[in-house]
């Protein structure tokens, strides 16, 4: 069974997001750009089609490896392109949200929430 | 959909100016928000620049759907073919976001005098 956050602790936590909303809105603004110059990649085929993505899932790239294109039928090939975007996609998104829940809110929640909790509360 | 938002915001500025309550405004933003969905899930498609893969995305900028003719299998070498899949989800995007900037236009500057505080007193009333 899990903890439940000590509600006193959080009602000292949530005081002290509003009492530096400034300091607050620097962090994640510094964490949107470090995300920002990285890149995550999604596959399908077993790896044959990877897209790349950046931080804010802008896409960069599509490649195809020359056997899945050699085996593969054209739709089957285009849904595969489809399917690594979205992975591409959602695992930037995960990661965008999870860094900015985490060093946002970690120092402030830290005693009320671990990190596995902050994060259930993250959309996919 | 430009007609849509002008109806919300008259709707929205109507309740707002009488004393309907900030239930019924809440009322208009839910339908607003619904608008803004359907919106948001209408799909365009775009083409590399020589037709070989169409990719359709919604206004929102998901990728739904890519599609490969058979001649780009063909014809094209494995790094061109992962280049145009990627160029035709590149105009695609840019026709979705140029046609969800024509639907929805420059946001008419309404209600900038609005006070939620007053919304809030006309509730406990």
């Amino acid at each position: 069974m899990t903890a439940m956050p000590d509600p006193y602790a959080l009602a000292e936590a949530v005081r002290g997001l509003v009492a530096d909303p400034a300091a607050l809105q620097d962090r994640i603004r510094t964490v949107v750009e470090a995300v920002t110059q990285e890149t995550f990649t999604g596959t399908a085929l077993s790896g044959g089609v990877v897209a790349t993505v950046d931080g804010l899932g802008a896409l960069r790239s599509i490649e195809i490896a020359p056997a899945t294109k050699r085996r593969t039928d054209n739709l089957t090939l285009g849904d595969a392109v489809t399917a690594a975007v979205a992975d591409a996609e959602r695992t930037a998104r995960t990661t965008l949200a999870t860094r900015v829940a985490e060093v946002a809110l970690a120092d402030r929640l830290g005693g009320a929430l671990t990190a596995e909790q902050l994060r259930r509360f993250i959309p996919e | 959909m430009r007609d849509f938002i002008e109806q919300y915001l008259s709707t929205s500025e109507r309740y707002y100016r009488s004393d309907a309550g900030p239930e019924r405004m809440r009322a208009a933003a839910v339908e607003f928000q619904a608008g803004l969905r359907e919106l948001m899930s209408r799909t365009v498609t775009g083409t590399d620049p020589s037709g070989y893969v169409a990719a359709t995305v919604s206004l929102g900028g998901k990728l739904s759907r890519t599609y490969i003719s058979p001649h780009a299998v063909r014809d094209l070498s494995a790094p061109e073919l992962g280049e145009a899949c990627r160029a035709a989800v590149a105009a695609a995007r840019t026709t979705a976001a140029e046609t969800f900037q024509a639907a929805v236009g420059e946001f008419p500057e309404r209600l900038t005098d609005l006070d939620p505080a007053e919304l809030v007193r006309r509730r406990k009333v």
